[in-house]
């Protein structure tokens, strides 16, 4: 039979045809990226409320926080995520100096991960821009995790449990992006909501002392809202540590004492550090991004004075540690492992 | 060879590929079209456009965040770190723009993007460093105050008023330069600044005032730059690459969306015209289907056909081979081309050799040439032959067949076949020539018989009508055979029939015929004779040979014969009149002592029949219903009501017209004919009573009854069976007999008159007054009613002894206590005159003629009795005054026949009329009259007219009788003047004399 060339043509149309359709379908299929709504603020005081943690998805917090306290993203399976970041130390570690693996000593103090998601940058020095860009970061350090995604996602995919848990929440699978994603979904869930202080801003006068609001007071008057403020009571903007005087207080600086200028070598960004939020700060020493002071109250004398050029009486500095000791937010349930 | 056309499959095979091609590049065109259509993703599109939105929004937000924190109108940095945040995520997002811009829109766009992405992030350095500086600032101006407060408190301890005003100075103007940015607050707070360093402060102090200094000089230097800061983050070009973006990509959405409108028009053109295509196919499909189907249809109806005309043709050979008769199918030239097997049979010739000769073979030579021209002339005429032919056979015997011949034409008429179709008849003629025999002869004589003779007799009248002579038919009757038979036997007869036969045929001439009608009747026809002279010689001889002895059966027997004889030409011609003639004068010749002839008498037979045709035409008449029955109203004259009607039978003649029964009642009245018709008029007339009835009108009717039928002894129980039939009207019924009649056979006919009585059938005795009945009779009879004969009613106006015979039967009738009926009432003074004689019912023509049954209805409703008799219905007049009444008539009819005998030259009734006192009125005038009416005034007046009439009537007597013709007639005017006022006074008296009823 001599049929072959219009059988031949017809086959080839319909191969044409269904590719066209095909084409035409996944187009519509990839759904443009939505739009995030514009973000609402809670209004214009200094101190704000906590907001309530956004609504995400169970099966991607689960493995984020499956993420978070696995060894396995460290070279040699030591150290977790939560590690350093231990919920129950207030998410950081209580330490000076973090400590990575094989007993390695980290250059700044942990900053804490409860209510990272409200920092407007990441890390002291706000090298990292988003969450997801800040969890990358340890593992690839090398006196921390010291490891790499290639070597992560082979001894995850070895596990019975993650390959099917990603490709429930991740339509490509587990992946360096959805790690992170995963991971700063986890985050974002972590906010120590219903302080004394939060019940106290929602009108509940008897949820703080009187020293306290003495202390809320002069927060305010000094100044300290002026970089301590917004919902994080902090954490939305960079500022030069040592306005007024030397923070250093004539300490040998290191390099990680030059801070943002670190990140963009410009000159006004030398000494400029992420201003941490004040949330929990009574559960977070030692502070600063050295850890060099234990107590609250010797960081808030040095902060009125190396930053705000003032000197703050015994009075003062017992109001306002009062103050931040209200600040102490329950840690969030699922937080832990 | 290469340029022979493809065949028809590689055609096809190619018209397919190519079909299949187009398609697919139909297809595919439309796919491509359709897809260049859609290319612009309204989802994307509009997603982009939010997203250009939105980053217009957050940039707006930001500056005004900027403003608000700028004017201490906000106190944190939550919403503009995150409107910056939200704007750099939407200018990532657009730093990919759709895909379905073109090209070059989309590079433009991406740069455009890009350059906005850059500007973005230049602004966030901004927004950034703005925080930073103005949380500072704030700090210091927060602070400021304070300070220059503490040192000023401190200067009072000390009191040195130039560092205080200083101080003072200082702290207003930098305030003031804080405030308003004015460079010349500045200058001066410089000034204040520069004036304290040159005075000296004490230690605690100097802390004092470099803390104070510290913080100005934050102030000085943060203000200008954070109002920079402001400057450049609200005039941000990040502000103008937005614009640039959003144009970049209208322009390119633009040109997408008028390239996708473009496609989508071809689109449509496309499909419009594949539509249409497709429209344009379809319709040529369906043509081409119906095409297909009619030459299906035309198709299968031929091939039906032929398979039709297969099984005819089949079915033709079959009736050829195995027909009965023989069948020849030659040329036009006659040569033989097929034969069927009965052919063989019949004429012995096999097919092989009969095929190719001419049918002229056959012949048998007894035809002759015309016979065979006229045979051709007549199929080439009307196409086909047919008829007996005597043909021989192959053996040399001949043999007649019956053969039909029919031309075969083609369609141009022109003959191609003939087909010759024949049986053989042989056996047929046989037994045909045999049933002739059977039929036109004795069997026993062998001389013609009735049939035969018939066809001869008729033979013999147009004979003779030419030769003009005379033919006989002798009818013969032998006298005594039936003696001879019963005493010999019948073969004896039988032999004594063959030989009388004999002599018979023995004494005839040659154009003579002798037949036989069967027993011992024979007919002779003899022709050509001369005169009845010549006739009676030869009758005279035949009865001479007839009466010869014969021997039979050792025995000599002699017989005579009788005959009838009947002569033409007369007025019959046809042979069974002239038979029966012949029969008729054979009777009267036996009747006048046998052994002779009669010659038959025409006249003495007319009469006879004539009679008897009429009966046969009225019985046809009454089968073919021409009779019909008319009405003539009979009325109460007192009551003014009509009370009857009597039927008359018509005959509505179809030639003669309307006919009353005295045209054929006669002819039937002794014949039982008249009971037939009798009967259909009774029932006629119930049937019509019926019909009244049913249109409202009731009356009663009476039907005349002939004496025959009213005899009939079946009368009574037919009229039952008539009644129950028509029972509404049963009781309304009255038969009329005539008196005549009755009186007939008396007590028959009163039983009969008795038993319809039973019946409730009531009895009128018509006529009455012509037949005499006596008292005794007219009680037996025991009718309702009697009819005065209408002669008398007619006549008493003028003729007094009517007058008192119409007196005399209504006398009667009261004594009897039955019911009069004057018939025959004419005139209104009929009427007025019965009245007076108080007879109320009346009938006749001054009524009312006989009329159709339809218009008595209408009659019935319009009748009015006379005005006239108005007064005379009102009254009555005492029977003692009856004079009166005659005197009217007695002079009228004194006075007609006067004037009738001087018209007719006559001599004069011999009456003297002189004396005027001795006629009847005279009389009464005289004697009663006087006494009783002498005091009225129309009594006293009649006298001088009544006088006066008689004296001129006896004038005018006296001038006839002495031949005074002139002077008599002269007075004829007074006299009938004079007659008149005398008949007025005579009326004007009579009503002065009656009484009201």
């Amino acid at each position: 039979m001599k049929r072959t060339p219009g059988f031949l043509l017809g086959a080839l149309l319909l191969a044409a045809l269904i590719a066209a359709a095909a084409g035409y379908w996944q187009r519509r299929d990839e759904a443009p990226t939505r739009i995030a709504p514009a973000p609402v603020f809670g209004g214009r005081e200094s101190l704000l409320p906590l907001p309530k943690a956004v609504d995400l998805p169970a099966d991607k917090v689960a493995l984020g926080r499956k993420l978070f306290f696995d060894r396995r993203l460290s070279h040699d399976d030591s150290i977790s995520c939560g590690g350093c970041h231990d919920p129950t130390l207030a998410g950081a570690d209580g330490r000076r100096y973090a400590i990575g693996i094989n007993g390695a000593t980290g250059t700044v103090n942990t900053p804490t991960v409860f209510n990272a998601a409200l920092n407007v940058v990441q890390f002291w020095d706000g090298r990292a821009a988003t969450l997801e860009e800040q969890a990358a970061g340890p593992v690839h350090n090398p006196i921390e995790m010291a490891s790499n995604w290639t070597e992560v996602i082979g001894k995850l995919g070895a596990d019975p449990w993650y390959p099917g848990a990603f490709a429930r929440v991740y339509p490509t699978g587990m992946t360096p992006d959805a790690i992170v994603d995963a991971i700063a979904a986890f985050e974002r869930t972590l906010l120590t909501r219903d302080s004394s202080f939060d019940r106290y801003l929602r009108g509940d006068e008897s949820a703080i002392s009187t020293l306290a609001k003495t202390g809320y007071r002069r927060f305010l008057d000094y100044g300290c809202a002026s970089c301590h403020q917004g919902a994080n009571v902090g954490g939305n903007m960079l500022q030069r540590f040592g306005v007024m005087a030397d923070g250093l207080e004539g300490r040998e600086p290191t390099a990680a004492d030059l801070g943002r200028y670190n990140v963009t070598k410009r000159e006004e960004d030398r000494n400029v550090f992420k201003v941490p939020g004040l949330r929990n700060v009574a559960k977070t020493a030692p502070y600063f991004h050295d850890g060099s002071v234990s107590s609250l109250s010797d960081a808030v004398a040095i902060m009125g004075r190396v930053q705000l050029g003032r000197g703050l009486s015994a009075d003062d500095i017992g109001a306002i540690v009062a103050f931040l000791e209200t600040l102490t937010g329950e840690v969030p349930a699922g937080a832990t492992q | 060879m290469s340029a022979a056309p493809p065949s028809g499959r590689f055609g096809a095979r190619r018209a397919m590929t190519v079909l299949t091609a187009g398609t697919a590049v139909v297809m595919l065109m439309l796919t491509w079209l359709f897809l260049h259509a859609e290319s612009i993703d309204a989802g994307r599109h509009f997603a982009y456009t939010q997203a250009l939105l939105a980053q217009r929004e957050a940039q707006a937000q930001v500056n005004s965040e900027v403003l608000a924190l700028r004017l201490e109108l906000s106190r944190n940095y939550d919403a503009l770190t995150g409107q910056m945040r939200h704007g750099l995520e939407l200018s990532a997002l657009l730093r990919a723009p759709p895909d379905f811009l073109p090209a070059q829109a989309r590079e433009s766009t991406r740069t455009a993007a890009e350059q906005l992405f850059l500007s973005l992030q230049a602004k966030a350095d901004l927004v950034d460093m703005f925080k930073r500086r103005q949380a500072i600032l704030r700090n210091s101006l927060a602070y400021f105050p304070v300070a220059a407060q503490a040192v000023l408190d401190d200067e009072k301890r000390v009191r040195s008023s130039p560092a205080r005003d200083a101080v003072n100075h200082y702290a207003r103007h930098l305030l003031a330069f804080a405030r308003t940015a004015d460079g010349n607050y500045l200058a001066q707070a410089l000034e204040a600044k520069s004036n304290l360093d040159g005075i000296a402060l004490p230690g605690a102090d100097a802390a004092l005032v470099g803390t104070l200094f510290r913080h100005g000089a934050i102030i000085e230097e943060a203000t200008p730059k954070v109002d920079a800061l402001v400057r450049g983050i609200l005039d941000h070009p990040s502000g103008a690459r937005l614009q640039e973006l959003d144009s970049a990509y209208t322009d390119g959405y633009d040109i997408a969306s008028a390239a996708a409108t473009r496609f989508r028009l071809l689109l449509y053109g496309l499909a419009l015209a594949l539509t249409a295509y497709l429209g344009f196919i379809f319709v040529r499909l369906v043509s081409a289907r119906n095409a297909l189907a009619t030459a299906h249809r035309e198709l299968g109806e031929r091939y039906n056909a032929q398979l039709l005309a297969e099984r005819q043709l089949q079915l033709h050979a079959t009736a050829f081979r195995s027909a009965h008769d023989g069948i020849t199918l030659t040329d036009a030239a006659g040569n033989i081309l097929d034969v069927n097997p009965a052919f063989t049979r019949i004429t012995g010739y096999t097919r092989e050799e009969a095929i190719g000769c001419n049918p002229r073979l056959l012949k048998s030579g007894r035809h002759d040439a015309a016979f065979y021209s006229a045979m051709w002339a007549s199929i080439a005429r009307s196409g086909s032959w047919r008829g007996e032919v005597w043909n021989r056979n192959k053996g040399g015997d001949v043999y007649p067949e019956l053969l039909s011949i029919s031309a075969v034409l083609d369609t141009n008429d022109k003959v191609t076949n003939y087909v010759a179709v024949f049986a053989d008849i042989s056996r047929l003629k046989e037994q045909e020539s045999r049933l002739m025999h059977l039929a036109y002869f004795d069997a026993l004589t062998e001389l013609p018989n009735r049939v035969l003779l018939a066809d001869r007799i008729s033979q013999g009248v147009q004979q003779t009508m030419r030769g003009g002579k005379i033919m006989a038919l002798c009818y013969l009757d032998l006298d005594g055979f039936k003696e001879v038979n019963d005493r010999h036997g019948h073969e004896v007869g039988d032999k004594l029939l063959v030989e009388m036969a004999r002599r018979l045929r023995q004494s005839l001439r040659g154009g003579d015929t002798v037949s036989r009608l069967g027993g011992d009747e024979f007919v002779l026809l003899l022709l050509g004779m001369e005169n009845i002279q010549e006739c009676m010689a030869t009758l005279d001889r035949l009865l001479l040979m007839v009466a010869g002895p014969m021997q039979l059966a050792g025995q000599v027997l002699s017989l005579s014969a009788s005959i009838g004889v009947t002569v033409y030409p007369q007025e019959n011609s046809d042979p069974d009149s002239l038979l029966r003639q012949a029969d008729q004068a054979m009777y009267q010749a036996k009747q006048s002592g046998k052994n002779t002839f009669h010659m038959f008498d025409s006249e003495q037979d007319r009469s006879a029949r004539s009679r008897h045709d009429r009966v046969t035409r009225i019985r046809e008449a009454l089968a073919r219903e021409e009779f019909v029955l008319y009405y003539q109203p009979k009325v109460d004259l007192r009551k003014g009501t009509v009370v009857g009607a009597e039927a008359l039978i018509r005959w509505r003649h179809p030639e003669n017209g309307l006919l009353p029964p005295a045209e054929f009642l006669p002819h039937i009245e002794e014949h039982d004919l008249i009971i037939d018709v009798g009967k259909w008029v009774l029932d006629a007339a119930l049937r019509q009573m019926e019909h009244w009835q049913s249109g409202g009108l009731v009356l009663e009717v009476s039907v005349n009854v002939a004496g025959r039928q009213l005899q009939h002894p079946d009368f009574v129980q037919d009229l039952s069976d008539l009644l129950k039939r028509y029972p509404g009207v049963a009781d309304q019924l009255e038969l009329e007999v005539l008196e005549t009649t009755a009186l007939e056979d008396m007590s028959k006919v009163s039983q009969v008159i008795q038993a319809c009585k039973e019946l409730g059938v009531r009895f009128a005795l018509d006529d009455f007054g012509t037949g005499y009945s006596s008292l005794t009779y007219l009680k037996r009879l025991s009718a309702d009613t009697i009819k005065i004969d209408q002669s008398f009613v007619r006549e008493m106006l003028s003729d007094t002894n009517n007058l008192v015979i119409v007196q005399g039967v209504l006398g009667l009738a009261r004594a009897f206590q039955l019911q009069a009926i004057a018939e025959g009432v004419e005139t209104v003074d009929h009427g007025r005159l019965l009245l007076q004689l108080e007879c109320n019912l009346a009938q006749g023509y001054g009524i009312a003629r006989p009329m159709a049954a339809a218009s008595i209805p209408g009659w019935v409703e319009n009748w009015r009795p006379d005005p006239a008799w108005e007064a005379y219905r009102v009254m009555r007049w005492d029977e003692a005054d009856y004079p009166l009444l005659v005197a009217e008539v007695e002079h009228r009819g004194w006075i007609s026949s006067l004037l009738e005998a001087s018209r007719e030259g006559q001599p004069l009734p011999s009456e003297s009329w002189a004396d005027h006192a001795n006629c009847r009125f005279g009389v009464w005038h005289g004697g009663r009259g006087h006494a009783m009416y002498g005091h009225l005034p129309g009594f006293a007046a009649i006298e001088g007219p009544h006088l006066a009439l008689h004296e001129l009537a006896d004038r005018f007597n006296q001038h006839w009788r002495v031949g005074e013709v002139d002077q008599a007639l002269g007075l004829i005017t007074d006299l009938v003047m004079a007659r008149d006022r005398v008949l007025d006074g005579m009326r004007a008296l009579q009503a002065e004399i009656g009484v009201p009823r």
